[in-house]
């Protein structure tokens, strides 16, 4: 699966991780590709839930070891 | 009752509390309780989960509350949210200032807590900072400054702040009859409005969360407003309940217990028994590690840099000073204060709502500059 832009939110917690995630994705493309790495376990319930919200895609998430990785198809 | 049982009761009290605030810290860890999130969520994406989540603990917390004032349990006229004064201007500013902290130093106090349990140490730090400043707001340096300012603003309501008090004495009804009755309206109002989504039914860890926390909120009503009263104190003969900081009927808040744990720390005395705050304090770090230890979600987790550092601290520092001005947090005036339909809680919590949409509007700004 080609990414086209990678975001780092480790680190950071509630509500930069989803916060980060709007802005990138409202600076990308429809049909684009993101990759999120977070550290809070809070940003899979949040994240997917804005994805859902907001007409995005998600692709995959997946937790390993300390890091959430998101991936999702702007919309 | 003599000098012995009443230390011995004072022991099972604080006991109790412990395992109460055990719960909340479990339950918060499980299900991603918090009142900042609750907020962001509907700023950021309109979703009203995790609001629905908080109102059904209020509405679970609020029957629970005057279920036991009907049945005499507890009296709700001696609840610290009870005062006969509306210091409005303090719970409207103390409540704004700690609402922008909130969102700066990624969650409230309770939230604090809870991350603490999970290993983060941005949250260590905030505990220090914003106890710290809670106590400078209690005792110190801000204390002059809120006393000489927001607090000289309030309004005198008799017979005091809590709605049902108003009305049973407009009607001539009785206090108990008009609190439960008050209590189903609206806290079952609330209850209905979160579980009518069916999204919100969908998953069960939502309803743990509005019913486990409410649940939670009434238990320590109970706990220190029936099991901990002790109508004449041994020594004083003063009627008192046990395990709190200044003898009244409380439930769970974290403001103040925050700078009490510090003040416990720094002045460690053995022959001075705990108190609620501090206990709770500790029981809420406790409750979430060990839930994080068991699903497996502990780790340790520290700053990202030198911006995140300085939000997290401005924002513990805003979190100390506005909690103890608005007279409790999200949690104190939020979950417990409403739970009594106090209007100094209604107005502190709208303070809090407000502070925390302007720290959101501050941190997308301040993304938008990146």
């Amino acid at each position: 699966m080609q990414i086209d832009k990678e975001l780092d939110a480790r680190g950071l917690n509630c509500p930069l991780p989803l916060m980060k995630t709007k802005k990138t994705l409202t600076e990308m493309q429809p049909g684009q590709v993101l990759r999120v790495v977070a550290s809070d376990a809070g940003s899979m319930p949040d994240i997917l839930a804005f994805v859902k919200k907001a007409g995005h895609e998600m692709l995959e998430q997946q937790n390993i070891g300390r890091e959430y990785i998101h991936v999702i198809r702007r919309g | 009752m003599d000098i012995t049982a009443f230390q011995a009761l004072q022991s099972q009290v604080l006991w109790a509390a412990f395992a109460v605030s055990l719960a909340f810290g479990a339950i918060a860890q499980r299900t991603n309780f918090c009142t900042m999130g609750a907020i962001s969520d509907i700023y950021n994406m309109g979703s009203w989960t995790r609001m629905r989540m908080w109102g059904m603990a209020v509405g679970v917390a609020m029957i629970g509350f005057y279920l036991m004032a009907w049945r005499g349990l507890i009296n709700p006229a001696q609840t610290i949210y009870a005062s006969a004064q509306v210091l409005w201007l303090s719970a409207l500013v103390g409540g704004a200032l700690f609402g922008l902290g909130m969102v700066l130093a990624s969650g409230c106090g309770s939230k604090t807590l809870v991350r603490i349990g999970e290993g983060n140490l941005k949250s260590l730090v905030v505990f220090f900072v914003m106890g710290l400043a809670a106590f400078a707001t209690m005792r110190g340096m801000t204390a002059l400054l809120r006393g000489s300012t927001v607090d000289r603003v309030f309004i005198d309501i008799k017979p005091g702040n809590a709605v049902p008090a108003w009305l049973s004495a407009m009607l001539g009804v009785d206090a108990g009859t008009t609190g439960l009755v008050l209590a189903l309206l609206v806290g079952g109002g609330l209850v209905l409005w979160a579980i009518w989504d069916a999204e919100f039914r969908s998953s069960g860890k939502n309803l743990l969360a509005g019913l486990g926390i409410g649940a939670v909120i009434a238990s320590m009503w109970w706990v220190i407003g029936h099991m901990g009263f002790v109508p004449e104190h041994p020594e004083t003969m003063e009627p008192v309940y046990l395990g709190t900081a200044g003898g009244s009927m409380q439930a769970l808040s974290f403001t103040s217990p925050m700078a009490r744990t510090l003040e416990w720390v720094i002045f460690f005395d053995p022959s001075k028994t705990l108190s609620l705050g501090v206990v709770s304090v500790f029981g809420v770090v406790l409750g979430a590690l060990a839930y994080a230890v068991y699903n497996r979600s502990f780790h340790w987790e520290g700053f990202r840099g030198t911006q995140d550092t300085a939000l997290h601290i401005i924002g513990a520092t805003c979190m100390g000073i506005g909690g103890v001005t608005a007279g409790g947090c999200t949690v104190g005036q939020g979950l417990s204060g409403l739970s009594t339909l106090s209007v100094t809680s209604m107005i502190a919590v709208a303070g809090i709502v407000l502070g925390a949409l302007a720290g959101l509007r501050l941190q997308m700004w301040l993304l938008m500059r990146e």
